[in-house]
């Protein structure tokens, strides 16, 4: 019985230490991937901006960068707040495709002129289960403030590639301020959610 | 001192307070309010569209001409001065908040940085204070913050960060020198000086929120509100700003659930 007992014991702790170092193990390499990650995207912009492109390559060319790197359908639902589940299907897939693309112009135009973006310091934490922030100093040459501190938050699920979810330039966070202004729309107009897509629309065309 | 922090809690959250500002303060149907903090955003959004023009017509040529004109090395001189003269300011309010390392760490690099007249930074290699301002302060002893505010040519505050900036301009150290008149030109110069090199420092995050953003007025109150957020969290939990917590934590915390 005694020793049955202690075999189960070791059992417990064999099982207990192997499931902590194995945990442990994979939220590491979600750091780590996370970090990788942004690399590979700060290096994809630079060959974007050493490129010769015509406006609308670059624009095309950050619209892909968008959607390679950033996980659309969870800004997308969380920039709308509660309005979300009040969209039609056929409304949600607009409103995604749309934000992708006023992401994408508003990237090309800030960071498409500019030669040299670096990436440095990055240092990642783990947030919860299923989130990673890697923060670090963007620096922009030739810009009036060439170093912007920058936090991406990736959402970090076991199955699948981490994704960019979330960008903080100088502790702003733009997804909180897009679902501030989604949400300001959506009520000016009555809680009316395609009233969002027209101004995004509107917003495009300029 | 309970008392004290009733009274001013009281007047903080005096819906009224903010109307000292404007004559004319109207507040928004419930169902149209696009953020319960705003409950003025009717006249709020007026003086906004008045400070974007006074900003279009006036600020943003002359931060767009001042980067294009003034070296590097100068604009660097230019905005460690700006800071150096905020460091009394600094030194008392961290001093009000009984953090005292930062008072003395503030005062320690006023004193040295006065032979420069803060236009070169002589401790550049030491961790610079944290900034505190009176806000601050009213927020550490609890005060509430109050509605949202737009002022006039200055911009949107709380109104305990907008009646905070009277009392830091009251309590300015630079005035007990109003008899000379040398250093009453320079403290007179200051307020333009300090908005032009801010203005000029964040030139392209200011116009990407002009230009760029489906509503402005929106977007401004957002970046505000986080800025000083994470500005008050990071520094009473001893935080660096990076790790100190961000309104787009909550943001995530039902992200599973949602449908």
């Amino acid at each position: 019985m005694d020793r049955y007992f202690k075999l189960i014991i070791i059992l417990f702790f064999t099982f207990f230490i192997s499931f902590t170092l194995t945990s442990n193990t994979s939220l590491a390499s979600k750091t780590e991937n996370a970090s990788s990650i942004v690399q590979k995207l700060i290096e994809k912009i630079q060959n974007i901006q050493e490129t010769k492109y015509t406006e609308e390559e670059k624009r095309t060319e950050f619209l892909q960068v968008i959607q390679t790197f950033f996980d659309m359908n969870i800004v997308a639902k969380v920039s709308t707040g509660p309005y979300w589940r009040t969209a039609t299907s056929n409304e949600k897939k607009r409103y995604t495709e749309l934000i992708t693309e006023l992401i994408a112009d508003v990237t090309a135009s800030q960071l498409g002129d500019i030669s040299n973006v670096e990436f440095q310091l990055p240092s990642s934490t783990q947030k919860g289960d299923k989130m990673v922030i890697v923060s670090g100093e963007l620096l922009v040459p030739n810009q009036s403030k060439s170093k912007i501190n920058m936090n991406w938050r990736f959402s970090t699920p076991d199955s699948d590639v981490p994704k960019i979810i979330d960008v903080e330039f100088e502790n702003i966070s733009m997804l909180v301020a897009q679902k501030e202004e989604s949400v300001a729309i959506i009520r000016k107009n009555g809680g009316v959610f395609s009233a969002l897509i027209t101004a995004i629309e509107e917003k495009l065309r300029k | 001192m309970k008392y004290e922090y009733m009274i001013l809690n009281r007047f903080f959250n005096y819906r009224s307070f903010s109307c000292f500002l404007s004559t004319s303060c109207s507040s928004v149907d419930e169902e149209l309010i696009s953020n319960r903090k705003d409950p003025f955003e009717n006249t709020n959004r007026k003086i906004f569209v008045f400070n974007d023009k006074l900003d279009t017509v006036v600020l943003e040529p002359i931060a767009a001409g001042y980067n294009k004109v003034i070296p590097s090395y100068a604009k660097t001189a230019i905005n460690n001065h700006v800071y150096w003269v905020g460091l009394p300011n600094n030194t008392i309010n961290s001093a009000l908040q009984r953090k005292w390392e930062n008072a003395t760490i503030s005062s320690l690099h006023f004193t040295v940085n006065a032979l420069t007249l803060g236009f070169v930074n002589l401790l550049k290699e030491d961790e610079p204070p944290h900034q505190q301002d009176f806000g601050q302060t009213l927020a550490f002893y609890g005060v509430s913050e109050g509605p949202y505010v737009v002022v006039p040519v200055t911009g949107g505050k709380t109104s305990r960060h907008a009646f905070a900036e009277v009392i830091n301009f009251v309590i300015n150290p630079y005035s007990a020198f109003t008899e000379n008149k040398t250093i009453n030109q320079a403290i007179s110069f200051q307020p333009a000086l300090t908005t032009i090199s801010w203005r000029a420092r964040n030139f392209e995050l200011v116009n990407d929120l002009k230009y760029n953003s489906l509503d402005s007025y929106v977007r401004a109150r957002s970046a505000y509100y986080q800025n000083r957020f994470k500005k008050i969290q990071s520094y009473n939990n001893n935080n660096d700003n990076n790790n100190a917590p961000s309104e787009a934590d909550s943001l995530f915390d039902n992200l599973d659930t949602e449908g």
